[in-house]
């Protein structure tokens, strides 16, 4: 069940923290500083799906040790980032209700 | 070669033409990376390859999930569909197909077991043919981008509450019985009509000493079962059981007294041109015994749809109720 709730909160993650353009390993030591740890046979994948759909641009830096391609968010992706980023704070804010034994 | 171009191999393996060198070169640098950030880390160099790559995982997982393909045969969308339009063709193609080529064996070679047999295998074959290219169907569409769920409306359209299956209200119906008992009277009045059948009854004039009293009972009991099954209005363990007792019975009579001799009138078949009957009554009792089995396990087929339909209708007891009693 923890790892279903990471699995829903990846995709926002990943287009909040590319707001400044990452590689996919420095992206992965990042989140899992914050305390969100993510598998890198997940994180890869996803990020080209987000880059299909639009949502992320890419570049490949040829500088060394080796070349890397850095993800960053697109105009669109930063829309939906935002859309999210509501849904989110409102979940967060039913979740307090509730736990409070509010209704 | 060594356990990284091996592992980014197989991955690009199954990797589309126009994304392989991207792949490569970001798969070999997220490799790269872990394993010098491991070694930092103060991780055995010797171990930390094998750690990387284990935790990367089985490559035609990884390179489906690079790829975007579905990591199966049929998914939610198309099961239900597939499942549905699999069941139907099966209760139609092997039964026709089996009945057919058993038809044609036997027209053509005459052999009753043998067109039985080989009705059975073609049946059997049948069904595995429908499975496969069913399934195959599905699987083609699951895996189609063209194919969105609107474009096969037909199967996958919206499920409204009109689809639900009827429940009948009882299951043994009033044409039933009403048909049942009619042809029951009519063998009856048959049985004693034949006596002056010309140039000769049907059955043995002796047989009217012992064979012909016993189907009689026979088929008076099945009427009174008929009365029995309207009564109970659905089909019940008891009853299909009861049923296949009875079409034993008949089934028994039949075979006994055929062979027993006393059954049917030499004289008839004489007068018809057609002295040695015995082929003919071989062809007869396989058509007796499968009717009655037909009969016998269609009769717990019912009980068993009747117990099915009966709990999903079941209505949950209410508190309060019984309890002040």
């Amino acid at each position: 069940m923890r790892q279903e709730m990471r699995r829903g909160s990846v995709v926002l993650l990943c287009l909040v923290a590319l707001r400044q353009p990452d590689y996919g390993y420095a992206l992965l030591r990042s989140l899992e500083s914050a305390g969100l740890t993510t598998d890198a046979n997940t994180l890869y994948p996803l990020l080209r799906r987000l880059e299909r759909q639009g949502l992320l641009t890419s570049e490949w830096v040829t500088d060394d040790p080796r070349p890397r391609k850095y993800y960053r968010t697109s105009a669109a992706g930063d829309e939906i980032a935002a859309l999210l980023l509501d849904d989110w704070d409102a979940m967060s804010r039913s979740l307090e209700h509730f736990d409070k034994g509010e209704r | 070669m060594n356990l990284k171009e091996r592992y980014v191999a197989a991955v690009l393996r199954s990797i589309p033409d126009d994304k392989r060198a991207d792949v490569d070169t970001e798969l070999r640098g997220a490799i790269d990376d872990a394993v010098e950030a491991r070694i930092d880390q103060g991780e055995d160099p010797d171990l930390v390859e094998v750690a990387v790559l284990t935790e990367l995982g089985d490559p035609d997982r990884l390179a489906a999930d690079y790829a975007d393909r579905p990591l199966w045969l049929i998914g939610p969308t198309f099961y239900l569909p597939w499942l549905r339009v699999t069941k139907t063709l099966l209760k139609v193609i092997p039964p026709v197909v089996g009945v057919a080529v058993a038809v044609t064996n036997y027209l053509s070679n005459g052999g009753l077991l043998g067109a039985f047999f080989d009705g059975m295998g073609a049946a059997i074959f049948a069904a595995l043919n429908v499975v496969f290219w069913a399934t195959l169907g599905f699987v083609l569409a699951e895996r189609s981008g063209e194919l969105t769920k609107t474009d096969i409306q037909p199967f996958t359209r919206k499920w409204t509450p009109d689809r639900l299956p009827t429940v009948p209200d009882r299951q043994i119906g009033y044409g039933e019985t009403i048909g049942s008992l009619v042809v029951l009277v009519f063998v009856i009045l048959a049985i004693f009509a034949q006596r002056s059948l010309r140039p000769a009854p049907f059955f043995d004039p002796d047989a009217w000493g012992l064979a012909i009293p016993v189907i009689l009972g026979l088929l008076f009991v099945s009427a009174g079962f008929e009365l029995v099954k309207w009564r109970v209005g659905r089909w019940r363990i008891g009853l299909a059981s009861s049923n296949a007792v009875l079409n034993i019975a008949f089934a028994g009579w039949w075979l006994w007294f055929l062979y027993d001799g006393s059954l049917l009138n030499q004289a008839f078949f004489d007068a018809i041109g057609y002295p040695t009957w015995s082929d003919w009554a071989a062809r007869a009792s396989l058509g007796v015994v499968v009717v009655n089995i037909w009969s016998s396990i269609e009769g717990f087929v019912k009980a068993a749809r009747a117990t099915r339909d009966r709990r999903a209708l079941y209505q949950p007891v209410t508190t309060g109720g019984r309890a002040d009693r």
